[in-house]
């Protein structure tokens, strides 16, 4: 998930820094405001923590095991504004000093899933939750799909970043620079893993945490549960298993898990000459040879509508890609802005 | 006579919803040499954090040196600058007190957060490093250092601002008994100093030489006071207290 | 993609055992990155600010490059520093195989999935280039990133970025975050091994799960106890909002050159 150098060119990378600069700075504003002098102890903190928990190996439903970032989580805790600054930190120390995720991707990275997550998972959060109370299984599921939507929301951006590169940087004889897929295979290759794996281990991360900090300390809770009592929870986990049930099923492509989250094995698994082809399905999405039925009618599931992005009058289908994705992004941010300001955090 | 640094008038004081301090009445001389003895959760922490003016009571009337210590007054620079500098606390949990990322960078919080100047910063830092025999640990990071190491460092980091009162929260707690003596033969060499050094602490075996004078807690209260030797000889205070065990 | 080959070792391990490993292999890297970073060698005596900002071009320029040949001029110069700086092999070849093992089955379908002029088995030439770019550019940037990281200790590192115009309180955060990962990787392997040690046998998926939620449940209620105690701690020193640091020296000429020479160098590989 975490982007590595020469996947993006040096000029979307700049886009991304670029872009993600303006939430930084509001961030910090925001935050420090909230937070006074606590502010440095309180994010770094939680930024050291949520490295940490980016180490975990959780057990997933099927018998594998996921990583999950903590976005909904923070989230859920800090708010949109200090969560993302929280998970900026922890993802630009994995790119500099452990080699997880580029330094030129820094930006690109932190754009897609601590600001875009963030902000995603917690117009979720709210809009599930509601003014439910403190201790409800509702707020739990809320936690749950707020982890699940912002990691789903930053895999997108990330497969809409992939697949722009081929179309836009290629040399004379069309070879292309960067990651070579197309929109048609980057998204549904990146979507297939974070649907599935990576959104559960999400989803379990911020719906566990959350039913913990229910039953032990729903102080926590209440920074971004504004109008809901503080008492401690009744609810049981057995509603939160039927929330990732009815996930699964109402997810098309969950139905074909084929492995792990694309993009998120561990070496050993390519040891493995079962879990490889899992992987090479997962990667292909329409591989020649050995892609299963289920997953070609997938692919032209999600291949269908993609034509359709590109606005007939404009020339260059390349052009109206860009203009789409960043319509697409601009949407979310606007309507996670607007939201935000209302209960102005 | 002596003048009082701290004067408590019925102090109290509640953390989440727990009474910890329940009207304290205390009153500390300068350039004592003060031990808060009681059991682990008895007030000792808390009541050190409100003399640092880190909380602030419920309650009653806290003054430094006769006058009224309030959160107010620490909105303004000038005071919060001088009160920090004249009044250091050494927490316990090392984790707690070293949250910069090297030794270095630690002993210089102090000083730099006080705005003092820069370029004397640096030679100031390396003297403190050398008095604590901490000066080859300079680039380390807190988690490659060992307990002992830690303490020394913690205290170099509070001692750095010459402080005119020392407020040392278990010390001695939970190192081996070499760093133990290290940080007792330190705490008494300040002695001649003339400061005023308050330590809360549960070691009953170090008493004689850290203290001059002991106030027993207990549950938010204070349930006695005297010299090293009165107190240690009180076994119905200890037992009360929690300090010893009964037969 | 670093969790590295020590996986290989925990196949067909439990949670518990991998994110254990996980966790000791960054104290590892970390330990090991601290002592070749100390020791003496070529890149262990140029100023940190230099090698952030040489490491910055040659990644840059990695990035920037549209021919294989710069691609693998700046692989050689970074591997060259390297061996010059003592770096061990076994180190360079265990990312360059886990860059290889990760992005390669990345790179693989876009053998046959790049259209273009057929070479036979339905790879194509232009598929064959643009997985050839990839793997190229992700190992050159890699190691320059690596490189940088085992040869400068990780707080002067921090300090050079301050060079650089990234704010205080950036700076700040990075230093204090990085300080705290160490003490949370601790505590959440003490907690671990605890657990470790008490099961017999393995659990059943749901209580491991359970199990794993409530570490990352306990760790969070003990980073806001540890978190405002900090903030009281740094209060007690006279913080007071604004984080200050100490100012660096000047850099001297010769830093300039190495800077200098390597810029306009790249500036012109790249115009070329």
């Amino acid at each position: 998930m975490h982007i590595p150098d020469g996947y993006l060119s040096p000029s979307t990378c700049a886009i991304a820094y670029a872009s993600a600069a303006p939430f930084w700075y509001v961030a910090m504003q925001k935050v420090k405001r909230q937070l006074h002098t606590r502010f440095v102890p309180l994010i770094s903190v939680f930024s050291a923590f949520s490295f940490v928990i980016m180490m975990f190996n959780l057990p997933l439903p099927g018998g594998t095991t996921g990583h999950a970032t903590g976005v909904g989580l923070a989230a859920v805790v800090l708010g949109p504004w200090a969560g993302m600054l929280a998970i900026s930190v922890a993802l630009a120390i994995q790119a500099v000093f452990f080699g997880d995720g580029g330094i030129t991707a820094i930006g690109a990275n932190c754009f897609n899933i601590a600001i875009v997550g963030s902000l995603v998972a917690s117009l979720v959060y709210r809009l599930v939750a509601g003014t439910s109370a403190m201790g409800s299984s509702r707020r739990l599921l809320a936690a749950g799909l707020a982890g699940y939507a912002g990691i789903n929301a930053a895999a997108l951006i990330t497969a809409i970043e992939f697949g722009l590169q081929p179309m836009l940087f290629r040399d004379a004889a069309g070879t292309p620079l960067y990651a070579p897929y197309p929109l048609s295979i980057a998204i549904p290759a990146m979507m297939i893993g974070h649907l599935t794996f990576a959104g559960f281990a999400e989803f379990l991360v911020s719906a566990g945490v959350v039913s913990y900090l229910q039953r032990t300390d729903p102080t926590l809770l209440a920074r971004e549960a504004p109008g809901a009592e503080v008492s401690l929870a009744a609810a049981s986990l057995r509603k939160l298993w039927a929330g990732l049930a009815l996930l699964m099923i109402l997810t098309p492509l969950g139905l074909l898990a084929v492995g792990s989250a694309w993009g998120e094995w561990a070496p050993e698994d390519f040891a493995n000459p079962e879990t490889r082809r899992e992987i090479a399905s997962a990667s292909q999405g329409q591989a020649p040879a050995t892609a299963p039925a289920g997953l070609q009618r997938l692919s032209t599931i999600w291949t269908a509508p993609i034509p359709d992005y590109a606005p007939p009058i404009l020339k260059s289908a390349a052009f109206g890609y860009v203009l789409s994705a960043m319509a697409g992004t601009g949407l979310i941010i606007l309507f996670s802005l607007v939201a935000f300001r209302r209960r102005n955090v | 006579m002596a003048l009082n640094v701290f004067e408590l008038e019925q102090v109290s004081f509640a953390y989440r919803g727990v009474v910890a301090l329940d009207k304290v009445s205390l009153s500390i001389p300068a350039g004592q040499r003060l031990a808060l003895l009681g059991a682990n959760g008895c007030g000792k922490s808390t009541l050190l954090r409100i003399l640092d003016g880190l909380y602030f009571p419920d309650s009653g009337i806290v003054k430094y040196h006769g006058v009224p210590l309030t959160e107010h007054d620490f909105e303004h620079d000038a005071f919060a600058h001088s009160f920090r500098k004249r009044v250091g606390l050494v927490f316990q949990n090392p984790d707690v007190q070293l949250f910069c990322p090297t030794v270095f960078d630690e002993v210089a919080f102090g000083p730099l957060q006080l705005g003092w100047p820069k370029d004397r910063i640096k030679a100031m830092v390396a003297e403190a490093l050398e008095y604590f025999e901490i000066a080859e640990l300079k680039d380390r990071a807190p988690h490659r250092l060992s307990g002992g190491e830690k303490k020394r460092v913690a205290l170099a980091s509070v001692l750095i601002m010459d402080p005119e009162v020392i407020l040392l929260d278990e010390p001695t707690a939970a190192l081996d008994p070499r760093s133990q003596r290290q940080i007792v033969d330190l705490m008494k060499s300040w002695e001649d100093l003339g400061k005023t050094i308050i330590t809360a602490t549960h070691d009953l075996h170090l008493l004689d030489e850290i203290a001059g004078e002991c106030v027993v807690m207990d549950k938010g209260r204070i349930a006695g006071r005297g010299s090293p030797a009165e107190v240690l000889a009180d076994e119905r205070l200890l037992l009360g207290a929690n300090l010893i065990l009964g037969r | 993609m670093s969790e590295g080959l020590h996986h290989l070792v925990h196949r067909r391990k439990g949670f518990l055992d991998r994110t254990l490993a996980e966790l000791a292999h960054v104290l590892d890297r970390s330990f090991s990155a601290e002592l070749l970073s100390t020791s003496s060698g070529l890149l262990q005596g140029i100023d940190p600010r230099v090698k952030l900002a040489g490491a910055g071009i040659l990644i840059l320029t990695a990035a920037a490059s549209r021919s294989l040949w710069l691609l693998a001029a700046v692989f050689v110069v970074t591997v060259t520093l390297a061996f010059a700086s003592h770096l061990k092999v076994r180190e360079l070849l265990t990312l360059w195989i886990s860059v290889l093992l990760f992005s390669g089955v990345i790179a693989l379908p876009a053998l046959f999935l790049t259209p273009g002029q057929p070479l036979g088995w339905g790879v194509t030439k232009q598929g064959l280039q643009a997985a050839t770019f990839l793997l190229a550019r992700v190992l050159a940037t890699s190691t320059v990133g690596s490189v940088l990281v085992s040869t400068t200790p990780w707080n002067h590192l921090l300090r050079a970025m301050r060079a650089f115009r990234l704010p205080v309180v950036a700076v700040v955060l990075i230093g204090m975050t990085y300080r705290y990962i160490f003490l949370f990787i601790q505590t959440t392997m003490d907690m671990l091994e605890g657990r470790q040690s008490r099961l017999a046998g393995e659990l059943p998926a749901k209580e491991r799960r359970a199990m794993a939620l409530a570490t990352v449940g306990v760790l969070m209620s003990k980073a806001f106890e540890l978190s405002s105690d900090i903030h009281l701690a740094m209060q007690s020193r006279g913080y007071r909002g604004e984080v200050h640091a100490l100012d660096e020296s000047p850099l001297r000429v010769r830093d300039w050159a190495i800077l200098s020479i390597l810029a306009v160098g790249s500036g012109v590989a790249l115009w070329r």
